[in-house]
């Protein structure tokens, strides 16, 4: 006899797609909702007592599930749990499930409720995943190789790729550009005058593929960028503390 | 003055970004303006800064003089005609480069083009035009612009420039006509304010012209209505009741539209087949008009300041008032010595101000007066200010209304919007105010949840000043002096110098 207090855990891929089509599983299960668990394979330690069902990805359910979200919560709601998708927590599917247990009760109103730990922590993972997108959208410097190709490469905590790549598809729509992130092997391409794609891109093979060459505008910008500065004002923590290390890495102007 | 004919890119760069560092506005903000497909760039209302230069200061906007030769002296300037430092120019096609090459790389959000004043205001402004038309039309940049509008020029160059530009400002230096006398000789008042002014009736117009066509919508719903030819005659800057203005009539000295390329060029180009149109399809300065005063260089009180930015925001619209440390960059009698160090914290402080002034509801002469012209160092002015309002406090976080949230030390516009709509579905307690981004460490002070507060402090002005100041020890370290150890002898007059327990108790109760 299956035993009452037994979890069933659906174990996903970590992409949006992956997640939703674990929720459309778990609910359609009809186990209830507190008898089932989402985990992203591989981030989580597994547990005793728990009957492990792997989820296999299915975009149709994704969509429906995207669907719903938009239609009986709305669209802030379907962003929010978009970019929660997209957070680097391991706990990010169940969050996005415990969510929506919730917004689907309670419509559009439950984004307002802050103090319900479930919309919080959806509202938590989506602030920090939409920061680091804007941080990127700020700091991510293009270096132009060959052919007036742009190699953007940025190495974000939150697969933030999906959410920078448009931005800049909008600002230089006559631009070839790649934006790489370099810890995923993802790129965001994007050919003059049509449309970008997100693909699969190891660093090393962007790199054969885009020779680097030498570019007299870096030299102006590190000349532009150390003439800005008022000598009388400096204030490295000051500096740091709004543009952190991090963000520095491929910054030309913090480079050699 | 020194004038270098053959300066490479690059030295050019250095001398014009270095000679235009101590503009302080380089946000990008107040506009949004999404790409099109055959076009160079965007806009995002919040501004985007690309990078933060060694002093912390955000760089955001490519921010050079078209040339840092200058006819004026303005004592405080670095570019006054009295100094002798290397004297340059960009040319229009090397301005328009560096954008653009800049702008690809994601250097920079877009130009920031101010100028010294070569030959007169007037054809100071045409070169800047020229600078900006090139820019838009040619190289097809729809990313954002902002110019100073040169005090002086003609109205009709600055309508024309207007409309090439996001943003526009005019800097009011120092916020006294009399500070302004003593500094800037060349420079008056009323030749400020005349610009500020136009450009503050043309953003005016903008919206009327808006509300006019949202009208006729509203009466011809469902059909396409075209501009009545009144209308488009007024966005027609050839036709701009500015440009017939008298100044252009009786003016034969002055050079303006006459001998200029700007003006050899017919007022609206020849429309090739996939040109913008920029000028003429623009609206005038849509992202609005800001200002900047420097700040410490002449004897201002702090309420001073406050009060003429309270009256810009009034009486002018602007959009942002900047304020600048003076640096001491030039020897001068009139002026504190080389050497002194910029005032921060006290731009610090009034940047606070002008933030409570525009999103917090207070008006200046409740954060300043006469008697108290200067903020307290020490604490930030909204703390300052409740401290001095004492009887309005504790607020219950789960009644106040927006207005009142918005006084309370430690909440923000975001942290009481946040509260709005939370309380709709619970009572709020003390952990949930802290997820939301309060600042207890403030806030607790001065609210109450269900109620109660955190813990029982006194409303005591004396306690709650120590106990704000012991929240933000960085600032005090910062101050200028900084805290002393207190000594019983000489802060509380013990003349006794072994004192036993009963003379402490005394001193610090401040029976002594």
């Amino acid at each position: 006899m299956e035993n009452q207090e037994e979890k069933t855990v659906f174990v996903c891929g970590g992409d949006p797609d992956d997640i939703l089509t674990a929720v459309y599983d778990a609910w359609a299960s009809r186990k209830g909702h507190s008898r089932v668990r989402l985990e992203v394979e591989g981030e989580s330690q597994p547990e005793l007592f728990c009957s492990y069902v792997p989820v296999e990805t299915d975009r149709e359910k994704a969509r429906k599930v995207a669907a719903a979200v938009k239609k009986k919560i709305g669209g802030r709601a379907w962003q929010m749990v978009y970019r929660a998708a997209l957070s680097r927590e391991a706990s990010r599917a169940e969050d996005i499930y415990r969510f929506l247990v919730g917004g689907f009760y309670y419509g559009p109103q439950a984004l307002d409720m802050l103090a319900e730990p479930a919309v919080y922590r959806l509202w938590e993972l989506s602030r920090a995943v939409g920061n680091e997108a804007h941080f990127f959208r700020e700091f991510l410097r293009f270096d132009q190789r060959e052919n007036r190709i742009l190699l953007g490469r940025i190495r974000p905590k939150n697969n933030v790729l999906s959410l920078v790549t448009p931005h800049f598809a909008d600002r230089l729509p006559q631009e070839n550009f790649l934006i790489l992130d370099m810890g995923r092997g993802l790129a965001g391409v994007h050919p003059a005058g049509g449309a970008w794609v997100l693909a699969r891109l190891e660093p090393q093979e962007a790199e054969k593929l885009l020779a680097a060459k030498a570019d007299p505008f870096r030299e102006l910008w590190k000349t532009f960028h150390r003439a800005i500065g008022v000598e009388q004002r400096k204030n490295p923590r000051l500096q740091q503390s709004r543009m952190p290390l991090r963000y520095r890495e491929f910054a030309e102007e913090f480079l050699e | 003055m020194l004038i270098q004919e053959n300066l490479s890119l690059g030295q050019k760069l250095e001398i014009l970004a270095d000679a235009a560092k101590y503009d302080v506005a380089c946000t990008s903000s107040g506009v949004d303006r999404r790409g099109r497909k055959d076009a160079l760039g965007s806009a995002v209302s919040c501004g985007i800064c690309h990078s933060f230069a060694a002093d912390g200061r955000c760089v955001s906007l490519l921010k050079i003089l078209l040339t840092n030769e200058c006819i004026y002296d303005c004592k405080y300037c670095v570019n006054r005609i009295s100094n002798d430092t290397v004297r340059t120019s960009f040319t229009p096609e090397e301005v328009c480069t560096l954008t653009v090459e800049f702008y690809r790389r994601n250097y920079i959000e877009g130009l920031f083009l101010s100028s010294g004043i070569l030959r007169s205001p007037d054809y100071t402004m045409e070169q800047m035009y020229q600078a900006l038309w090139q820019l838009r039309e040619v190289h097809r940049f729809w990313g954002y612009i902002h110019v100073k509008a040169i005090p002086g020029a003609d109205p009709a160059l600055i309508q024309r420039v207007g409309h090439l530009a996001d943003r526009m400002s005019v800097n009011l230096e120092l916020p006294t006509g009399e500070g302004l006398r003593k500094l800037a000789p060349g420079k008056s008042r009323g030749k400020i304010l005349a610009p500020m002014r136009q450009i503050q009736r043309g953003i005016q117009d903008n919206r009327l012209r808006l509300e006019e066509v949202r009208n006729r919508k509203k009466i011809y719903p469902g059909r396409f209505f075209p501009e009545p030819p009144q209308v488009s005659a007024a966005l027609s800057p050839a036709a701009s009741s500015s440009l017939a203005s008298p100044a252009l009539s009786q003016s034969p000295a002055s050079p303006v539209l006459s001998p200029s390329p700007a003006a050899a060029r017919p007022l609206r180009p020849p429309a090739s087949s996939g040109a913008l149109g920029y000028e003429e399809k623009s609206q005038f300065v849509p992202a609005g008009q800001s200002t900047q005063m420097i700040l410490g260089a002449t004897g201002e009180t702090d309420y001073q300041l406050l009060a003429v930015t309270q009256a810009l925001y009034r009486n002018f619209d602007l959009k942002r008032v900047f304020f600048s440390a003076y640096t001491a960059i030039n020897e001068d009698s009139a002026l504190p010595a080389l050497g002194t160090q910029p005032p921060l914290l006290r731009e610090h402080r009034l940047y606070q101000a002008d933030w409570l002034l525009r999103f917090y509801g207070f008006q200046a002469e409740e954060l300043l007066s006469e008697a108290h012209p200067f903020f307290n160092e020490a604490l930030d002015p909204k703390c300052d200010w409740a401290l001095r309002h004492l009887e309005q406090f504790p607020v219950e976080v789960n009644q106040a209304d927006y207005g009142t949230l918005l006084r309370v030390p430690g909440i923000g516009v975001k942290s009481a919007r946040r509260i709005l709509r939370a309380r709709r579905s619970c009572r709020l307690d003390f952990p949930d105010l802290k997820k939301m981004g309060v600042v207890l460490k403030r806030a607790a002070f001065f609210i109450t949840c269900g109620g109660k507060m955190r813990e029982s402090t006194p409303l005591e002005e004396a306690f709650l000043t120590r106990a704000l100041m012991a929240a933000e020890p960085k600032t005090a370290k910062g101050l200028a002096g900084g805290f002393r150890q207190l000594s019983l002898f000489e802060d509380f007059h013990v003349e006794n110098p072994n004192p036993g327990p009963e003379d402490i108790w005394k001193s610090l109760s401040g029976q002594l």
